[in-house]
């Protein structure tokens, strides 16, 4: 289970996002936000939140410092943005499936929940093959390692079709805005809470 | 400008596959030898670093007297900084430059340079006091505070020489048991390579330089000993990688990160030894490359001797590499292609600095200037 001790820790590592830009000075970076909801929705469980995030990295560059960071940090759950780098520098969907698959399962083989989020959403790139390839290949990923996944392509895609993005995103609309920040934080910790639940209460198969 | 050389030669085969393996994704990194090996060419190139900065400060006719040898260390550890600021300033300008001719904002994300944009204020102080550094252009910070403590290890040598050893494994153990980095800002997190690990293999790189000194002239005089230990270290390592085995951190006794695997952040034990295989392993193949591949063994030198230049190129040339990348896509015709035009401009660099060189010293003595096609 994710807290046995009372105290949740939790590893951001990944992309720009997960170190706050795109907010204006002061505001709460997406992670601490996420620490914030977390704590005030399971009472009595102390969130604490490390951000490792590097923005622009690809997941081979994340996967070498999670082993180190995790190693030293020992949290329960590894909050792991990723995709979105690796469809831009044309990397290969097998060699990423690669890379991610074998960091997933040595976390949850050290007793290490992951959380996924996925890639950004631009019209520029909603018929790009290659970003495609790396989006379809995350969501397999997902499905095979049975890990939560944030399909934050399928949000982001939603806010810009149905013209929200005038508040949620930021003027390069590929970023979101202090609001976007802060739903994207709540979609993110709604999802970890929901999963939290479904598996204390999943019914034994057996 | 001096002969080809082993060191040389092994830092320009260092230069390449840095520069391959910093293009993710394209096809030729699929041969570099990071993909059978627990180490990569990170170590190679800081053991090389350790070694020649005891050549540079050793004359066995003229020893330097200590001012003059911190004076010579710490002028090439602000050359080493100047260097880091310039690229990484490039680097800066090319993202920069890229996002506006090619309308992709999301280029001003790439390699931790948002807050460039973003928080400049923060991120200005950052660069400067190097605890802000761009993804790939993590070494030579690295290499600036390795030069900076070089006179402590100089010094520390020359009074105690068997003390050095000891005190930088010291050092490395404190370093792993605590887990002590530099702090990264404005961006929160640590530095990609920890000083206090990574001082070991500059120290071992010191030390094996010396042929009759300390572990140099004992690995010498036992290298056949050696090379048999390293063998199956190396064939264990094609075999970590390539079934990319980690051990459970729930299996591992504490403090983990002495036990936990193709950890680069913190030199982690296995990387270590096994770079000290290879050495052992390949250490005098080059009088054989040379002799059977004497175009190639040359070729290489020229790379290692102008190793700063080169290593600046190579690292904004796979930037360009990779923005060549996102254009165009990824394919085993544009990644060969960008392999050869980046080593021909690496290359050129080295030739370039080497012809400048010459110029400056012929134009010194009074003579003729050699034409640039006489020099190689």
């Amino acid at each position: 289970m994710l807290a046995e001790h009372g105290t949740l820790h939790i590893l951001a590592i990944g992309s720009a996002s997960s170190a706050g830009l795109g907010s204006t000075a002061g505001v709460k970076s997406y992670p601490v936000q996420i620490s914030d909801i977390l704590e005030s929705a399971l009472k009595g469980v102390n969130v604490e939140i490390a951000n490792r995030g590097v923005g622009g990295e690809v997941a081979q560059t994340s996967a070498d410092r999670i082993r180190s960071e995790v190693a030293l940090m020992k949290p329960d759950l590894v909050l792991w943005q990723l995709g979105t780098n690796d469809a831009l520098s044309r990397v290969d969907p097998d060699q990423f499936t690669d890379v991610v698959k074998t960091t997933i399962e040595w976390l949850r083989d050290s007793g290490i929940d992951v959380v996924l989020v996925g890639l950004q959403y631009t019209s520029r790139f909603a018929k790009d093959e290659s970003y495609d390839a790396i989006r379809q290949a995350l969501q397999k990923i997902a499905t095979d390692e049975k890990v939560l996944y944030v399909r934050r392509y399928d949000a982001m895609k939603f806010i810009a079709q149905t013209r929200a993005n005038l508040h949620l995103m930021a003027n390069d609309n590929f970023h979101l805005s202090d609001l976007g920040n802060q739903c994207m934080a709540e979609h993110v910790a709604r999802a970890m809470i929901a999963n939290l639940f479904v598996k204390r209460f999943r019914p034994n198969p057996n | 400008m001096r002969e080809p050389n082993e060191i040389d030669f092994w830092r320009g085969f260092a230069l390449i596959t840095i520069f391959v393996n910093h293009i993710p994704g394209n096809f030729v990194e699929r041969f570099s030898y990071r993909n059978l090996s627990l180490s990569d060419s990170a170590e190679l190139f800081v053991l090389l670093a350790g070694w020649s900065m005891r050549l540079s400060i050793e004359n066995p006719k003229r020893p330097l007297t200590i001012p003059a040898m911190i004076y010579k260390l710490w002028a090439r550890a602000f050359t080493l900084y100047v260097a880091q600021t310039f690229i990484t300033e490039i680097a800066i300008f090319i993202l920069a430059a890229s996002s506006v001719w090619l309308d992709a904002p999301f280029l001003l994300d790439w390699h931790n340079v948002g807050a460039v944009f973003r928080e400049p204020i923060e991120a200005h102080i950052g660069l400067v006091l190097l605890t802000h550094q761009l993804g790939y252009f993590n070494i030579l910070p690295l290499y600036v505070v390795l030069m900076i403590a070089a006179p402590i290890i100089a010094l520390i040598y020359r009074a105690m020489p068997p003390l050095l050893l000891p005190i930088s494994v010291g050092l490395y153990v404190l370093t792993l048991s605590l887990g002590i980095n530099f702090h990264s800002w404005p961006i929160e997190g640590t530095w990609f390579f920890s000083p206090t690990a990574w001082q070991l293999i500059y120290v071992l790189g010191f030390l094996l330089a010396g042929k009759t000194t300390d572990i140099g002239a004992f690995a010498r005089r036992h290298l056949t000993v050696l090379r048999w230990i390293a063998v199956p270290i190396i064939i264990l390592g094609v075999v970590i990688a390539s079934t990319r085995f980690f051990p459970d951190l729930i299996n591992l006794p504490h403090p983990s990160l002495f036990f936990i695997v193709f950890d680069k952040t913190f030199l982690s034990p296995d990387r270590l030894f096994h770079m000290l295989a290879l050495c052992a392993l390949f250490a005098g193949a080059y009088n054989y490359l040379a002799k059977w591949l004497p175009g190639l063994a040359k070729f290489l030198a020229m790379l290692g001797r102008n190793a700063l230049n080169v290593f600046c190129a190579a690292s904004l040339l796979s930037l360009c590499g990779q923005i060549v990348r996102f254009i165009y896509g990824g394919s085993v015709v544009t990644d060969v292609v960008l392999f050869s035009i980046g080593v021909s401009i690496m290359a050129f660099i080295a030739w370039i600095t080497e012809w400048r060189t010459r110029t400056r010293v012929a134009t010194v003595s009074g003579s003729a200037l050699p034409s640039p096609a006489a020099s190689s």
